[in-house]
Parts: C-alpha cells; sequence; structure tokens
C-alpha cells in the first residue's frame, strides 16, 4: 500500500511518456475532483499520479483553424467553458451543461477534459456534447487520434483512451446556422443532487416550419448518453411535435435505478424532459434571447 | 507498485515526486500569504494538511465529497473544496484560509467593532449569521470570492455562490441577510418573522404575507 | 423573507467573533498530547455469529500499535462489555454477535488515521449468518429472528423508564395511553377512519460527525468528546469501568450541531476501552458513512383509527405504532411513552387507547432525534385530519378549531392543560398564509399550488434536573458554570443575558463554560428542547443565591440591615438610598471572599404510568403550528416549497434571534424530510451513506419565503424551541400536496416519484379527488375495523 509518485510533466509528450512506462498502473489527474474521491475512497491504488497541471497549451479556448468549431482544452475548467463568451455563443448548449455541473467549488477545479474521461453515468456535459457531435483529441506515443464523444465512451466509467493516452482538447462544431439547443438538467432531490436525467436538444427548422433536423441526447439514464437515430431522423419533414418526441424516447429507452429514481421514474422523467428540451430548443430557432440555463 | 517504478528514469515526465519510506512527500504550500514546508502523503487531501499539519483549523470536514462546503478555501482567489484538492498538486498556488482573511491585508483593519474583519466577516457577525458555525468559513469565504470578482453582484449570483454549502443548523434566512449587506444589496422582509412582543404577533405592515 | 436588518443591534455575543474567524473550539479540534488514532472495523454482516476476527495482517501493519476486538476485551475481563442509556445491551465491540452492518467489530489503533484506515481494511472478519429482520411488523411477527433472547442488565440511573419489554417478540419497550372506552366510542361513532402512515430512517447528520478523544491512563478516565449528554455519558464510563463518578471526566467544548443524534454514548466506551488497554489517549473521529449507521431516526409505521361525529368531533382515537428502535435499545424505551401521547395530538379527544411499542431490528440503533418521536406521529394525525375534514364536507382549519385543546381540557394523560394558545395561532399560521376554504388549487401549465395547514403538541422530557452554578469574580464579572452543551443552538449567549438581565449588568460580563464534568454541575442532558427552559431556571435561582450572599456581604460592608439592600445594576444599595452602595467588584474585593458562588437547582416533576399513561407528561407543553404553500410540478412530481408560515407558543423569549434560529433550523429538517431525507437500506445494507447520496436541503431547497410567529408570555417559563417548529412542516406539505393534486401520500418522504405515481393514478381514476386513489397505500376511509 506504497503512496503513488506523482509526475509534472511540462508536455503531452512527457505526460504520454510517462503514462506509457506506467502500462496502466499510472493514472492522470486534471481538476482532481475525482480522482480525489477515487484515493480517499481506495476505489484506485495507482503507482503514479500523472499531473497535467504544468502541461503547456491545455488551457485555451479558441476557435479551430477552419473556424468551424471551438476548441476547449483538456484543462478548461467548468466554470471557464461555462461562461466562454465564444463558447456561449458558438454552442449554447454546452457551456449551459457546464453551467449546471455541481457547484461553483466543483466547476472551478473540473475541467472538460475530467468530466470526460471520468465517464460518469451521472453527469452533465457528455450529454451535450454528444448532442452536438464533438470529439476529443486524444495523444499517444504513436500521436494524436480523433475519437468522437459517441465512441470514447464505452460504459460505466470506462472509456476508449489507451492507458497511455490523454486528451488533449475537445473539439465542439459550432451549432449549426438557424439552429436551437438546450440542456436541461433534472434532478429529482435537492437542487444540489446530480441529474436524474439531463436532456440535451439540438433543433433545426425549414422554412415551411417542418422539423429539418433534430438531436436528441439523454444523459444519466444510462451508462452512457443516449441517442436514437431512429428517432431523430423519423422527426425530420414532419412539424415538430416535443410531445410525441417525448413519448417516442419514453418508448425507446431502457433506463437504470439508482437513488434518484426507479427505471419507471426515469423512463417518465425521459417523457417530459426531452418535450420540454425540444421546446426550449424551438424557441432558441429563431435567435431570440437567451434563456437562462433551466435546472 | 513493481520495484521497477520506484526510481523514475532520468529526467523523464518533467519534475516528479517521489515518496519516502513513509510514503510522504515535501511540498511547498503558499498559504495566507506565508510558504509552509510540509511533508505530505502524495494522496492526501489539502483539508487534511491544513488542519492537521498547519493547524488551521477554520477549514472542515463536513461531507468529504464536494457537497457542503464546510471545507472551502480560495484557490488563486476561486473557491475551492479542499476535501477534493491534491495538496501535493498546490505548490505554486496562493492559498487562503478563513484564518487569512484577519488583518490579512486587503478590507481587514478598517476599524470599526470588528476591528481586523472583513467586510463579510463583520455581516456575518452583526447579522449573527449562524449557529453551531461549522459551515461559517465557507460561506464566508464563498462570498469573499465572489466580491472579488463582482463587487456588485445580483441576489442570484449571491445563491449561486452558496450553492454546495450547506448548513445542517439552518442559519440560511440570517447568511442571505448577512451576504445582502456586504454586498450592497437592499435588504428583504421577512413573512412573519417572529418579531417577539407578548401575545401572537401581528403581521408587521411592511411584511405583506404573499407575494 | 429572511433576516431583517433591524436584528443587527444586540449585545455582543459570546465567543461571535470566534464564529466567523474559524477559531470556535470544536470538540474535532481537541488533542491530546501522544494521542494514537482509532478506526473501527464495521459489520458486513446483518445479523450472524462471529467466528473469527483474523487481526494478524493489520498488526503486522506498519505503524499499527493495536487492535482491539471484543474478544480481546472479554479474554481481559474487568470492564463491562456492554452499554446503553436504559438497559446495556450494545457491545462496546461485537464479541458474539453482530445484529446489524456497520456494527462495530475491532477498532485499529495506529499513529496516524491514514494508517489505521489501511490497517483496518486488512482485518478479516469470517461470519456465520442468521436470518435477519428489517421491518418491525415483520420482527414482530410469530417465527421472526429474535435479536435478544434474555432480558439485558438495566441502568440503574433510568429508573423513571418502566420496562414493559417482550424480547421474544424483539418488543424493547412499550407504552400505553387508555383513556376513556375507545371501542366502545368507536363502535358507536358516526363515522371512523382508519389509516397506516409510514416514515423512514433519517440521518440528523450534523457537519461534525462523531468525535471523541478518550484517556484512560492510571485510575481516571477523561473523554473530549462531541456529546449531548455529558453527565449521562460519565456515568455510562463510569458502570463501564466500574468507577465513582468522579473518576470520570467528561469535557465538551463546541459541537458542530448535534439534532439529538449526539445523545447518549456512541464511541466513547470503545474509545476509552482502547485507550485503557494501549496505554494511549486514543482519538477516533467518524467518517460520514460511518456517522449515518451511529444513530438515526426512528423508522415508524402507524394504524390510525379515529372516529369522528357528523359535525367533525373527535370522539376516540386508537393507534398502534411501531418505532424501529434498531439493532439496540439506546433511547427507545424511553421514546415510546412521546410517541403514544404524541399520536393523540393537540385535540380533546375523550377516548384514547394507544399503543407504542419499540422494536429491534438488524438495522442502525435509532436514537434521539430533532422532533423526538413526534414527527412520526404529526405525519400519521395531521393527514388524517384533512382526510377527515374533506370527507364530512368540513374545511381543514374549522375542523381543527373545532377539536384543538383549550385551557381547562384534559389532555390523553390525565392533565388538565392550561396556558393553551392553539386557537390564536391556528389563526395567525392561516392569516399567514392566506387560507381561503374555497381556494380551488391555482395551476399554470404544468406547475399547480394550494396551501395546506398542521397543528402539532409536543412535551418536553420529565421529570428533568439541571443545576447550574454563578460565580462572581473579584472584579464585579460573572462566570456561569454549567453543563448545558452549546451545539449551535445559543445557549451560552442565552444564558449570559438571562443572568446579565437579572442582574442588572452588561451581558458582555458575564462569561459561560463549556462543559467539564470535574468542574461544571449536573445536567440531565442537552435534549429535548430543555435547556432553556431547565438550564435557564437553574441559572436564574443559582444567580439569586449569589444575589443573597452579596446581600448578607454588603449589609456588613454597608452598616445595614441585609432586608435593606438590594442588587440593582450591578450594584448592592441601600434601598431608597442610592448613594450608600458598592459595585459587586467592591462587595467581593472588601469582603476578602475571593469570589462568590450561587447555585441553583431545577427539579420538574411527573411522569406517566406506562400501562395507562396518566399521570403528568410534561412540564409544559409545546404547541406549534405550521402553513404551507406549494407548487407541484404534476408532470414531474416534484414539490417545491414556495411560502410556509409557522406559529408557536415560546413562552418567554430569552434569545430572539436564538428563537428564530432554531426555528429555521427545525424547518430545515421539516422542509428535508418532507421532501427527500431518507435512508435507504437494502437487505439491511445502507445505500446512501454519503452527503453525496443523502440530500439534506440547500439554500436553493428552502421556501421562498418562511417566518414564524412566536406568541409570548414573559409570565411563563421559557420554553425551548429546539424542536417544536419541525413536526409540523411534512404534514402540512402533505396536506397542500393533496389540495394540489388529490393525491396523499402515506409513506414520506413526498419524493417527487411517488408524487408522480399518484398523480398518474388519480388521473387514471377519473381524478375524483377521494385521496383514497393516489398515494402509496395505507389506508381508506369508513370504518373497515
Ligand atoms: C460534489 C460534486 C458534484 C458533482 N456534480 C456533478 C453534476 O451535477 N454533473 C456532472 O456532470 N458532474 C458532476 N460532478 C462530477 C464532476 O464533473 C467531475 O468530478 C469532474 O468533471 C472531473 O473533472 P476533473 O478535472 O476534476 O477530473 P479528475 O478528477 O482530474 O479526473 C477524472 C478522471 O479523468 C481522467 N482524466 C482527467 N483528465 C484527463 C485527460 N485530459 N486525459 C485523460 N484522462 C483524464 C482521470 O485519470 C480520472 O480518471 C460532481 C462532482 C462533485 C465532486
Ligand atoms: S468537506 Fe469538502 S465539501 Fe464537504
Ligand atoms: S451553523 Fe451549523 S451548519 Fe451552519
Amino acid at each position: 500500500m506504497s503512496q503513488p509518485l506523482v509526475f509534472f510533466p511540462t508536455t503531452v509528450a512527457e505526460a504520454v511518456e510517462v503514462l506509457d512506462r506506467y502500462g496502466g498502473e499510472a493514472k492522470v489527474v486534471a481538476g482532481g475532483t475525482a480522482v480525489s474521491l477515487m484515493l480517499q475512497h481506495r476505489l484506485i491504488q495507482p503507482a503514479a499520479l500523472v499531473s497535467l497541471q504544468r502541461v503547456d497549451g491545455l488551457r485555451e479556448v479558441g476557435r479551430t483553424e477552419e473556424g468551424t468549431a471551438v476548441r476547449l482544452g483538456a484543462l478548461v475548467t467548468h466554470a471557464e467553458a461555462a461562461r466562454h463568451p465564444f463558447l456561449r455563443s458558438a454552442a449554447p448548449l454546452v457551456a449551459d451543461a457546464f453551467a449546471v455541473v455541481g457547484n461553483p467549488q466543483v466547476r472551478a477545479a473540473a475541467t472538460v477534459g475530467g468530466v470526460l474521461t471520468e465517464a460518469d453515468y451521472a453527469s452533465d456535459p457528455p450529454a451535450a456534447l454528444r448532442a452536438i457531435d464533438a470529439v476529443v483529441i486524444a495523444q499517444g506515443p504513436a500521436g494524436a487520434r480523433i475519437i468522437p464523444v459517441y465512441d470514447l465512451l464505452l460504459g460505466f466509467y470506462e472509456t476508449a483512451l489507451a492507458d497511455n493516452e490523454i486528451v488533449s482538447s475537445v473539439v465542439v462544431p459550432l451549432l449549426p446556422e438557424g439552429a436551437g439547443s438546450a440542456y436541461l438538467k433534472y434532478s429529482s432531490r435537492s437542487s444540489e443532487d446530480r441529474p436524474c436525467v439531463g436532456v440535451a436538444a439540438v433543433v433545426r427548422q425549414a422554412p415551411d416550419g417542418s422539423c429539418a433536423e433534430v438531436r436528441v441526447v439523454l444523459g444519466a439514464i444510462a451508462a452512457v448518453p443516449v441517442r436514437v437515430p431512429e428517432l431523430e431522423a423519423a422527426a425530420v419533414g414532419r412539424p415538430l411535435d416535443p410531445a410525441g418526441l417525448g413519448d417516442a424516447y419514453a418508448e425507446a429507452v431502457d433506463p437504470l435505478e439508482d437513488v434518484r429514481g426507479s427505471a419507471w421514474y426515469r423512463r417518465e422523467m425521459v417523457r417530459v424532459w426531452v418535450a420540454r428540451a425540444v421546446t426550449a430548443a424551438r424557441h432558441r430557432c429563431t435567435g431570440g434571447p437567451q434563456p437562462p440555463p433551466a435546472g | 507498485m513493481t520495484a521497477l517504478h520506484e526510481v523514475p528514469a532520468e529526467g523523464g515526465g518533467g519534475d516528479v515526486k517521489v515518496p519516502d519510506a513513509d510514503g510522504r512527500v515535501p511540498v511547498v504550500l503558499l498559504v495566507n500569504g506565508a510558504p509552509h514546508r510540509v511533508h505530505v502523503r502524495t494522496t492526501e487531501v489539502l483539508l487534511d494538511v491544513l488542519r492537521e499539519d498547519l493547524k488551521l483549523v477554520g477549514a472542515r470536514n463536513g461531507c468529504g465529497v464536494g457537497m457542503c462546503g464546510a471545507c472551502t478555501i480560495l484557490r488563486d482567489g476561486r473557491a475551492v473544496s479542499s476535501c477534493l484538492t491534491l495538496a501535493v498538486l498546490c505548490e505554486g498556488a496562493d492559498l487562503r484560509t478563513i484564518e487569512g482573511l484577519r488583518g490579512g491585508g486587503g478590507e481587514g483593519g478598517e476599524g470599526g467593532e470588528g476591528g481586523g474583519l472583513s467586510r463579510v466577516q463583520r455581516a456575518f457577525l452583526e447579522h449573527r449569521a449562524f449557529q453551531c458555525s461549522y459551515c461559517t468559513s465557507g460561506f464566508i469565504l464563498a462570498l469573499e470570492a465572489l466580491l472579488a470578482v463582482d463587487s456588485h453582484p445580483t441576489e442570484a449570483a449571491v445563491r449561486e455562490a452558496f450553492s454546495g454549502h450547506l448548513c445542517r443548523c439552518g442559519s440560511y434566512s440570517r447568511i442571505m441577510a448577512a451576504a445582502r449587506q456586504a454586498a450592497g444589496l437592499p435588504s428583504r422582509g421577512g413573512l412573519a418573522r417572529g418579531a417577539v412582543t407578548g401575545g401572537v404577533t401581528g403581521c408587521a405592515p411592511d411584511e405583506e404575507p404573499g407575494r | 423573507m429572511e433576516g431583517r436588518t433591524e436584528d443587527v443591534a444586540h449585545p455582543p455575543l459570546l465567543d461571535a467573533e470566534d464564529r466567523v474567524t474559524g477559531r470556535t473550539p470544536f470538540v474535532v479540534n481537541e488533542e491530546v498530547s501522544g494521542m494514537l488514532h482509532g478506526k473501527l472495523v464495521r459489520s458486513s454482516a446483518a445479523h450472524a455469529h462471529l467466528v473469527g476476527v483474523d487481526t494478524g495482517a493489520a498488526l503486522a501493519h506498519p505503524g499499527v500499535r493495536a487492535v482491539v476486538t471484543g474478544a480481546l476485551l472479554v479474554a481481559r475481563g474487568g470492564m463491562e462489555l456492554e452499554f446503553g442509556p436504559v438497559v446495556r445491551d450494545q457491545p462496546v465491540l461485537a464479541y458474539d454477535a453482530v445484529r446489524y452492518i456497520g456494527e462495530p467489530i475491532a477498532l485499529v489503533v495506529a499513529s496516524d488515521p491514514f494508517v489505521a484506515e489501511e490497517a483496518a481494511s486488512l482485518v478479516e472478519v469470517t461470519y456465520d449468518h442468521l436470518p435477519a429482520v428489517f421491518d418491525v411488523d415483520e420482527a414482530t411477527a410469530p417465527g421472526a429472528p429474535v435479536l435478544f433472547r434474555a432480558e439485558p442488565e438495566r441502568d440503574p440511573a433510568f429508573v423513571d423508564v418502566t420496562l414493559r419489554a417482550d424480547y421474544e417478540r424483539n418488543v424493547c419497550n412499550v407504552f400505553s395511553v387508555v383513556r376513556g372506552d375507545a371501542s366502545a366510542a368507536i363502535s358507536s361513532a358516526d363515522h371512523v377512519f382508519e389509516h397506516v402512515f409510514e416514515s423512514p430512517a433519517a440521518g440528523a447528520a450534523p457537519l461534525e460527525t462523531h468525535v471523541v478523544v478518550a484517556d484512560a491512563r492510571g485510575d481516571r478516565v477523561t473523554v473530549w468528546t462531541s456529546t449531548q449528554t455529558p453527565h449521562i455519558v460519565r456515568r455510562q464510563l463510569a458502570l463501564l469501568f466500574s468507577l465513582p463518578l468522579n473518576r470520570v471526566r467528561v469535557v465538551v467544548s463546541a459541537l458542530g450541531g448535534g439534532f439529538g443524534a449526539k445523545a447518549y454514548a456512541a464511541i466513547e466506551p470503545v474509545a476509552a476501552v482502547a485507550s485503557r488497554l494501549v496505554g494511549a489517549p486514543v482519538r477516533i473521529h467518524l467518517a460520514r458513512d460511518e456517522e449515518f449507521v451511529t444513530s438515526t431516526k426512528h423508522a415508524m409505521r402507524v394504524r390510525l383509527r379515529t372516529a369522528v361525529t357528523n359535525d367533525g368531533l373527535i370522539v376516540a382515537r386508537q393507534a398502534l405504532a411501531r418505532y424501529n428502535a434498531g439493532a439496540y435499545a439506546g433511547i427507545s424505551p424511553r421514546k415510546v411513552m412521546f410517541g403514544a401521547y404524541g399520536l393523540n395530538g393537540p385535540y380533546h379527544i375523550a377516548n384514547v387507547d394507544i399503543h407504542v411499542e419499540a422494536v429491534c431490528t438488524n438495522t442502525p440503533p435509532a436514537g434521539a432525534y430533532r422532533g423526538f418521536a413526534i414527527n412520526q406521529a404529526a405525519w400519521a394525525y395531521e393527514q388524517q385530519m384533512d382526510i377527515i375534514a374533506e370527507a364530512l364536507g368540513i374545511d381543514a382549519a374549522e375542523m381543527r378549531r373545532r377539536n384543538l385543546l383549550r385551557d381547562g381540557d384534559t389532555f390523553c394523560t390525565g392533565e388538565t392543560l392550561e396556558h393553551l394558545h392553539f386557537h390564536e395561532l391556528l389563526d395567525t399560521v392561516t392569516e399567514r398564509i392566506g387560507w381561503d376554504p374555497d381556494a380551488k388549487p391555482e395551476r399554470d401549465g404544468d406547475l399547480v399550488r394550494a396551501k395546506g395547514i398542521s397543528c402539532v403538541i409536543e412535551g418536553t422530557i420529565t421529570p428533568s434536573t439541571s443545576t447550574a452554578t454563578v460565580r462572581l469574580n473579584g472584579d464585579g464579572s460573572v462566570d456561569v458554570l454549567t453543563s448545558s452543551v452549546e451545539m449551535g443552538q445559543g445557549m451560552r449567549p442565552a444564558l449570559a443575558s438571562l443572568v446579565a438581565r437579572r442582574l442588572g449588568i452588561d451581558p458582555g460580563l458575564v462569561g459561560v463554560s463549556y462543559v467539564d464534568t470535574d468542574l461544571t454541575p449536573y445536567d440531565q442532558q442537552t435534549t429535548a428542547s430543555r435547556s432553556m427552559a431547565s438550564m435557564g431556571r437553574a441559572s436564574e435561582l443559582a444567580t439569586d443565591d449569589m444575589v443573597e450572599k452579596v446581600r448578607q456581604l454588603a449589609a456588613e460592608l454597608l452598616e445595614a440591615d441585609p432586608s435593606d439592600v438590594a442588587v440593582v445594576g450591578g450594584h448592592a444599595q441601600v434601598v431608597g438610598v442610592p448613594s450608600r452602595r458598592l459595585s459587586l467588584a467592591e462587595v467581593v474585593g472588601r469582603s476578602r471572599v475571593g469570589n462568590l458562588h450561587g447555585e441553583g437547582t431545577f427539579v420538574t416533576e411527573g411522569g406517566l404510568d406506562p400501562f395507562s399513561g396518566q399521570g403528568v407528561g410534561s412540564a409544559h407543553w409545546h404547541q406549534s403550528l405550521g402553513a404551507a404553500e406549494i407548487e407541484v410540478d404534476i408532470a414531474t412530481g416534484k414539490v417545491r416549497i414556495l411560502r410556509y408560515a409557522g406559529a408557536l407558543f415560546a413562552g418567554d423569549v430569552v434569545d430572539a434571534v436564538g428563537a428564530d434560529h432554531q426555528c429555521e433550523g427545525c424547518l430545515v429538517f421539516g422542509v428535508g424530510n418532507a421532501l427527500f431525507e431518507e435512508l435507504v437500506f437494502d437487505k439491511g445494507q445502507l445505500t446512501n451513506a454519503s452527503l453525496a447520496d443523502y440530500m439534506v436541503p440547500s439554500l436553493d431547497d428552502m421556501p421562498d419565503a418562511y417566518g414564524f410567529d412566536l406568541a409570548t408570555d414573559e409570565n411563563r417559563d421559557v420554553h425551548g424551541l429546539g424542536e417544536p417548529a419541525l413536526p409540523p412542516v411534512a404534514p402540512a406539505v402533505a396536506n397542500a400536496l393533496y389540495r394540489a393534486t388529490g393525491v396523499r401520500i402515506h409513506s414520506l418522504p413526498i419524493s417527487a416519484e411517488r408524487v408522480l405515481r399518484g398523480v398518474q393514478a388519480e388521473r387514471r381514476s377519473g381524478g375524483a379527488g377521494g385521496g383514497t386513489g393516489g398515494g402509496t397505500g395505507g389506508g381508506g376511509t369508513g370504518s373497515r375495523a
């Protein structure tokens, strides 16, 4: 039960090199809000901790070279992401999802890379990132690769990252022209609770008012965020029907059960919150003033 | 875990801290403006180091999981939970605890009765915004952190800053009253807040029941 | 809502500056030189014989000084193996059997808490599992597993509790209140209503968990501990070690909340025993998950039958309630008495037949908890009141008005009650909330608003004894020596102002001790909202005693007759001759007495016969009402409390701000209990033992506006306010929910999920609003006897 060594690499390459050397026995630490708990409760006993805090270039927020996306460095905190003006305008549902995580103390420390790679099912940002088709840039000994958030999250606390890879940034595409979006977090108990259900929705309407595109991602109801492409496809070309979508998603999902709600209850909440999120997203389509994040 | 890893290869991976036989590494923490050299376990959270090594007991353990706010400190000016902060990762950070507010520059020593207290501390004192006060340091620091970046916050911003802070004794209304005073927000009347006189108190004229 | 700025002008408050600078001396800060750290190894079996406890690996762990087990204590002998405030049934460390998941089996003692914790995980326990039982009805049914075969030894000091235990049925005590002829009244009544209501176990969750440092070296035992009952802990430790009381010292500085959970010995015995064995001071500080299994609110189920006339007058009440005591009796044998008269409610009922059982099960021990037994009772009878009112077509407030106790009424205990204010208090809360008998719920989309009310009576612990010493120092300052525990209720500043008021001196001149049983005189306990009433009175009597001595001395110095000397405004003076006076300091100084002590003892008499419940139940009666306006999202079932108005009779109020604080504290517990606080067990395993999984109310969960009206009477004694405002909250919310949705929730908490199930059932049944369609089972209207 010896204590882990602590590495402070200054470049991504150095970090990857340490991870590679330890072959799964090392643990990356970013904001540390999750890792500290895992260590305290002895859920993990790594031989080494690899802190990313001195690694250069992981804290930037900016437009990608092509200008079609926002790049969030892995060490950008939830608080920074939530209030970043560019992210707020380019992908408001993502900013909203970061804004409703936990509490200010957590948001001041927790990072964009951390919340994705922790892969906790009861989380907010992953659903929003999944809805907007965000990808992560993973860096390993062989260089960088792009992993869509969809492919990154595999199961409870399980990701597609190799032991010797880190996430260096998350690339968030801009919300399509004219589209509206929303992320709604529903806590069934205290306002301080993690989500019982979280719904991310993106809606685009055709000039005739019919649905040109709808994307719905459900968080906290299964091991990973749930997206149902068939339902999204079926909605296109028809008048947008939030309640109908709510019913359809409620039928389609197979929710888990925890202290925040039974499977039955979560299914009902999917019904309600899909409708509400789609409605909120449609409201924002017109380019009117953005309502504050709801919860 | 394997012996292979005990001694890292020269120069690889940047700086490294290797625990001694006792599992500890030396760390210099800048707390309340002064550097402190401590030997910490690499898995140890800052809260334990502050309390046990530095005897700064104003930060307290209420939950150990980031939910109650009793362990709040300021890290580079921002309120964070010291129960979720690994001490070994705090080198170079400007750490401030409730003890650091007193007379520690800033607003300290503004005079008046609570000389040496910050404006926020004074407001909490005047409003008696505590019962057991186990939570009080956390609430005070949360407000200090907010006021440092927003000297005229809205009531909503104050409430948001207090999310992640639990007062099990139930001093919330006085905490808000103190916060309004410190933040320069108008005070609010209560719904029949027990004006105590003989017999059942009537509804004071400025306290409309209902909204 | 919220605090009034006018409140800011107070006398300088004892220790207030420490409270905003982080310097309050909490027990958790206590350090004793050379102290070691203990970590408990806890049972993972709900009910089992202990086959073996292998401590080898833990002992071999570097830094470990000892691993204390039950077997070791048995082998060593010379110390009692069990403790408990009424009966001694709880092992210091389990030695032959374990009876709940989380029960202490061994204590690993090490130089450092981290090492102790690490080594604790190395202790291997082998169990021979036994059938376990978790539910009170199952535990009392024939064939249930039996937790105890024989009656454990009694603690001789708790003589006021008569035991009617039935260990074969796992019942550790029964209390009955019988008056009139309830069966006859029920069989001839116009209407009879019968329902079952339930409350779950909950956690008091003080932010500071239990912590103790024990030093039992030599021929003394000293504990620095977070207890609300220092003198009881002192006695419990004395019994454990067979020591006279004066060899046991209990020191209690400030507590980070208590709320009942820190009453009676919990971890003090094991820390003290370990210290004795190891030969060093031993500290134990519970982690949050341990705190949750150390003392819980009692889960309770009650079948409540109430008979009324066509006019809504209650003519009879029958009840059978079972409080889940958990694995050990703890204070449950006394709790049943509170539950029994509590179930009568604040109503005049001529025929009463109430039986309350405390039942042992394989769950963590239940203990004292803010609202002591009354929360569970009020949850039941105040909802039933609304059900009855609706069935009879009577407004809920009017229904109560017709039945509430009035001065001169006889209570179910046979006492004639006086100084009752229920009717005025009812008028107050209905006015505050804007009660309208004909109001329809207000609906805005999925959001529906409505209001509910509830009324509660609660006793205080009786008989009881408090003593205080007041000491006048040579400079005229005054010390109050008391064993009442400061746990945030503001007891110390309140005592200071009480004594200052009596002496006519600045409260800043009065200090109040923390507890040290070597120095501070006897006090029964700091629970049941009794401190201000009881210790306040004792301090006043002590002040009077001291004043008497001052007058004697001053008379000599002033060459006057003692009967001509009065103490006014901090001076002793000859009555009518203001120039012939001496300051209190001069009296002490010139008479060369060093200092002057006054002693005060306040005893309340009373007690109830456990078979009939007749006698004197309480020295005074807490009267508490609440009214809530809620908003429910009928799509999600989530309830938000918009406004809450409470009204209480407070007797004399010493500290208005403190009173306010206590009421708001009750509201926090009320909101939590009403909406989400619940310890969730899976076959005896607690599944939400962290503040990330067990929710307590945050600022945002509190109502948007709330306040409390206190009816006061300077000529009455001080009524403690630690608890009475709590019990009305949950039933008021439930009653409002019913008015909003037609959904009746029989089991706390009023979780969003339960509400939604009710709303959907109500919708399916056509939403007639009968109230029996929704909810979570357990009852009906009409006679089902
Ligand atoms: C009190 C509290 C409340 C919370 N409430 C919510 C909530 O409401 N909603 C919600 O969504 N979440 C919530 N969370 C979870 C919170 O969002 C996560 O703890 C946080 O996002 C983790 O980020 P971090 O930077 O602190 O990660 P760390 O703790 O540093 O790391 C987390 C995991 O990710 C790995 N990791 C981190 N960064 C990288 C990287 N760049 N590359 C590879 N691996 C990496 C680590 O090895 C570790 O496995 C809550 C947490 C707490 C403590
Ligand atoms: S102890 Fe850190 S937030 Fe509760
Ligand atoms: S004052 Fe006790 S927890 Fe806030």
